[in-house]
């Protein structure tokens, strides 16, 4: 982040995204099946939050949701979504289509199934700029090369005129990248985006996600279960497990004083090279199925600190643990009945 | 030795509540729709294999005087050109017309499936010969080569069922190979090569059980087609013979004689209708399982 | 985990592989084209040791694993396993060899054959070997599942019907029911949710320290490979680039592809990182197209200190405990493994929002 930036970003950035209290499920013959309990997260300008969990978190569900893309059985339950002040649940599809693409845009994980097999990159990225933006095809095209210069596609004339399957992955990653950024869109959702890339190409692409985010102030909202990569390049983070936020904060404060004992449990099972750990970390058990999630807190079964009577009879709110400084007013918040008790070991 | 893993906490243990019943059965019959035309069809089974039982008359009981009688109280569906009890006739040739659907489909089955998952499986010269077998059989229209056959071997419902089974192999052989294929790309596949299976027990433990759903929608749809294949045939003439009663000969025997009574050709139509048409729903009921049974 | 500094120069061989080879052809009858997936790899393994094979995708080590079982025909080649020429058996005789050396898969979910029950899978080895009767199997099956951590119960159940965790150690199972000395692990922990990692890892590291079974360790994670491996090989394009033990390639790797790999590897560590000036990663991430690698150097252009003879002379592996195929290696070091320093202050977060 540029100095600018980020005093931008500790002022009152403007905020793109707020999520309040979603909560989002599905009907079975048998009853409500909830995928997300009451989940809430701000994007600002200018700032990447990251949100981190494992399989059966509700994080993809979660950013599904702020596109207004949940996939059919899937409705939200209760909760707001707001894009700019506009509340994304009471408006017409019709209007939250043209948002996408525009002013929210997404990039997913495997980028070449996401790309069109028969039509040329340049043709594909010009495709939103003529569509939303009523661009001719001569500028349209125009701008697909700047955009691929853009996102360091080298020769990227030549390179516009060349058909998906001719590319890398990491190739294909960055063509996705540019057809998102198009339209110079104001928030990102990142979905995983550099998960199936060989390590030395996700540098690379994190690398190229910092500085275009820098020079157009985008705000990302950045979704992974790699901590390494989130420790790299998000301001602030949210940690799910089985549909809740249990922690958020500033990433660094998250990493050297967790507050949660899930957040201890994955930092723990990193193994860091440099250091000469005896046994790898580890969380016993499994992540509960949705549907099957403990009374109370829903880490308890896994949590090495239960207690009775606090952590197993009613639900845990996500409470504020440290309001942050003057000069980082980003609050650290923690659903834990126990916090103001735990003293868990973090990142040094 | 044993290890010790964890040893602080418990080993895991499952949740409660598992089942073993198998899953292709239960997927299978989860439509209502599919069980409803099972229901339908053993229960049409059955009554033709107790059909002589039912009625008074037999089969070749000829009553000359009697000959193209309507409905009457004594005969439920009338009499045939040689004064034998339609509904009597209805039973027997049901009988044969299933057992000739049973030979055919079998015989298919017998030629296609296992080529198929080898095949699918391996892959290799054997695929690439399968494969042009495969594809000309599929070029000839089904009943010029029965024909043919016939034509050389003779008539009979036999003969003719097995003909009908070599045209209809193909389409068992794609399933087969189709699915076998798709099959053999699982690791579990692989995970029985590395621990010694053989290429038989792979075959049929491993990659057949997986392929026995799109190969019970193929018979389902083939058994139709052979029950046309065999009413054709017969109607022709080059099918079953007398004294032997199927739907196919009583549908020729009435449409000869459709001048001097219009009723008899009814009951074998119908009925022949009635059998393809449970088939296929029955077809199609194990395909939509199928097909959503991969999702939840 | 106390790894022994010997490795397999101190102990017995269990495997010995030298110059394993695979071609695959691409292209029609008039332009066939030869693409090595590997090429004259030379591998060992003690007894009791791990041995870790690292590389990014298309690096061949997948392959490598499966030409080692010879559940794929190496083209070239020889592949010693307790002093038997795997490459000469017979059908027969490599399936009765196959007992003694057994693989664990990537992917738990489609590892196991979803129409059989965990015992039966679990089991499966011993049936078709012949060994013991089915009430034999079935109390061995238990015996199983206890070791690797699950309840019995579990033997009735069929695999869509437990979490990833909880099929690999039902794959563990299966691979240890013959008491093997090789167990070739092909990414083993790469499809689990990270905190159920450590449970699987430790289970194979238990595991080794109570049967002395050796592990071949295919990873593209090299920090789970830096605690877990006694030796290491990196692969890139089909190759191994550098090999050796794993505090020697990770403290004081030597190929700048090494170097790279370490380079690229997100930390937690809020330590300075200067990033702009990262000379050790690549500047293109497009590797050269197989047919273009021809007789020189596949790392050359994305190699920060590439020379004119890298072109058309491909590197060979040094002899000696730690070695390297580097025509820039001759016994002096390429760079410093970048280390999370603990103690600068954060300052990518000063000010921060």
């Amino acid at each position: 982040m540029t100095a600018e930036t980020q005093e931008r970003a500790v002022v009152g950035a403007a905020v793109l995204m707020r999520v309040r209290d979603l909560s989002v499920g599905y009907r079975r013959p048998h009853g409500w099946v909830p995928i997300l309990d009451s989940v809430s997260f701000t994007v600002r300008a200018g700032e990447v939050v990251g949100l981190v969990g494992e399989s059966g978190s509700g994080k993809t569900v979660s950013s599904l949701a702020a596109m207004g893309q949940l996939p059919r059985p899937l409705q939200v339950s209760g909760g707001a979504i707001e894009f700019e002040g506009r509340d994304l649940l009471a408006m017409d599809p019709k209007q939250v289509r043209k948002l996408r693409g525009v002013e929210v845009s997404m990039i997913f994980q495997d980028a070449l199934r996401c790309l069109n097999p028969a039509y040329t990159i340049g043709d594909q990225i010009a495709e939103p700029l003529r569509v939303h933006k009523g661009m001719s095809r001569a500028q349209a095209h125009e701008r697909a090369v700047e955009l691929l210069e853009l996102v360091e596609i080298p020769r990227a004339r030549e390179r516009a005129r060349a058909y998906p399957h001719q590319l890398s992955g990491g190739m294909c990653q960055r063509v996705m990248i540019a057809i998102a950024l198009a339209c110079s869109p104001k928030l990102l959702i990142a979905d995983e985006p550099t998960t199936a890339l060989d390590v030395t190409v996700q540098k690379q692409i994190l690398r190229l996600l910092t500085r275009i985010q820098n020079e157009m102030d985008l705000g990302i909202l950045f979704i992974t279960h790699d901590l390494g990569v989130v420790a790299e390049i998000c301001d602030r983070t949210a940690v799910m497990y089985a549909g809740q936020i249990v922690e958020e904060g500033p990433t660094e404060e998250l990493f050297r004083r967790p507050r949660h004992p899930y957040t201890h449990g994955l930092i723990s099972s990193v193994p860091r090279i440099g250091h000469e750990d005896r046994r790898f970390g580890s969380i016993p058990g499994s992540v509960p199925k949705a549907g099957h999630w403990p009374t109370g807190c829903h880490f308890r079964t896994r949590c090495p600190y239960p207690q009775a009577g606090r952590c197993d009879d009613r639900p845990i709110t996500l409470e504020v643990v440290d309001a942050g400084g003057p000069s980082r007013p980003v609050p650290h918040r923690v659903r834990c009945a126990r916090s103001d008790e735990l003293t868990l070991e973090g990142v040094t | 030795m044993t290890a010790t893993i964890e040893a602080q906490r418990a080993p895991e243990a499952p949740l409660p509540g598992g089942r073993r019943r198998s899953r292709t059965a239960r997927m299978l019959l989860a439509e209502r729709r599919t069980r409803v035309v099972l229901a339908v069809l053993i229960a049409l089974v059955l009554v033709a294999l107790i059909g002589p039982l039912l009625t008074p008359y037999g089969t070749n009981e000829q009553d000359l005087l009697g000959r193209l009688q309507p409905p009457s109280s004594e005969h439920w569906l009338g009499t045939d050109s040689f004064g034998r009890d339609i509904l009597t006739l209805v039973f027997a040739g049901t009988r044969l017309s299933l057992f000739a659907g049973c030979l055919a489909v079998a015989t298919a089955v017998l030629l296609g499936v296992p080529a198929g998952l080898l095949a699918g499986y391996r892959g290799g010269a054997f695929g690439v010969v399968s494969n042009t077998v495969s594809d000309t059989l599929l070029s000839l229209p089904p009943l010029i080569l029965a024909l043919a056959i016939v034509g050389a071997y003779g008539g009979g419902v036999v003969p003719a069922m097995l003909a009908v089974g070599v045209t209809l192999a193909p389409r068992f052989y794609r399933v087969s190979r189709g699915v076998a294929q798709s099959v053999s790309k699982n690791s579990f596949i692989e995970s029985a090569r590395s621990i010694g299976c053989t290429t038989g027990r792979i075959l049929g433990r491993h990659v057949f059980p997986n392929v026995v759903a799109p190969i019970l929608v193929q018979f389902s749809f083939s058994f139709g087609l052979a029950i046309i294949a065999e009413a054709s045939l017969s109607f022709l003439g080059l099918g079953a013979e007398p004294p032997a009663v199927s739907l196919g000969t009583m549908a020729r025997d009435a449409f000869t004689h459709i001048r001097e009574a219009a009723f008899p050709i009814f009951p074998p139509c119908i009925l022949i209708a009635l059998i393809v048409f449970l088939f296929s729903s029955l077809g199609d009921g194990l395909r939509d399982a199928v097909v959503s049974g991969g999702r939840r | 985990m106390s790894r022994p500094e010997g490795g397999a120069a101190a102990s017995e061989a269990v495997l010995t592989a030298i110059g394993l080879t695979k071609l695959y052809t691409t292209g029609r009858f008039g332009h066939r084209q030869s693409v090595h997936a590997v090429r004259g790899v030379d591998l060992a393994v003690g007894r009791g040791e791990t041995l870790a094979v690292v590389g990014e995708s298309g690096a061949g080590k997948s392959t490598v694993g499966r030409l080692i079982l010879r559940l794929i025909e190496p083209d070239d080649g020889t592949v010693e396993f307790e002093g038997v020429d795997v490459r000469r058996l017979s059908r027969s005789a490599l399936r009765r060899l196959r007992p003694r050396m057994q693989m664990v898969f990537q992917d738990p979910f489609s590892s196991l054959d979803p129409t059989m029950t965990i015992a039966d899978s679990v089991a499966e080895p011993l049936l078709v070997h012949k060994i013991g009767t089915a009430a034999d199997r079935r109390r061995r099956a238990g015996e199983l599942l206890e070791q690797v951590g699950l309840d019995p119960e579990f033997g009735e159940r069929f695999p869509r019907e437990l979490s990833g965790g909880q099929l690999q150690r039902v794959a563990i199972a299966r691979a240890i029911s013959t008491r093997p000395s090789l167990i070739v692990c092909d990414e083993p922990v790469a499809a689990l949710d990270l905190s159920i990692r450590g449970q699987i890892l430790n289970l194979l590291v238990d595991l080794q320290n109570a049967t002395g079974v050796s592990y071949i360790f295919i990873s593209h994670d090299l920090s789970v490979v830096e605690h877990f491996a006694h030796r290491v090989a990196v692969m890139y394009a089909g190759q191994v680039v550098e090999v050796g033990p794993t505090s020697d390639v990770f403290g004081s790797p030597r190929h700048p592809y090494t170097n790279a790999l370490l380079a690229a590897v997100p930390r937690i560590g809020f330590g300075r990182r200067d990033t702009e000036t990262d000379g050790n990663t690549p500047a293109r991430d497009e590797r050269l197209a197989p047919a273009e690698v021809g007789a020189g150097c596949a790392y050359r252009n994305r190699c920060p200190v590439a020379m004119a003879r890298c072109e058309t002379d491909g590197p060979r592996l040094t002899s000696g405990f730690h070695r390297v195929a580097c025509h820039r290696v001759g016994g002096k070091q390429l760079g410093t493994p970048p280390v999370a320093s603990p103690v600068l202050p954060a300052e990518r977060f000063a000010g921060r929002s």
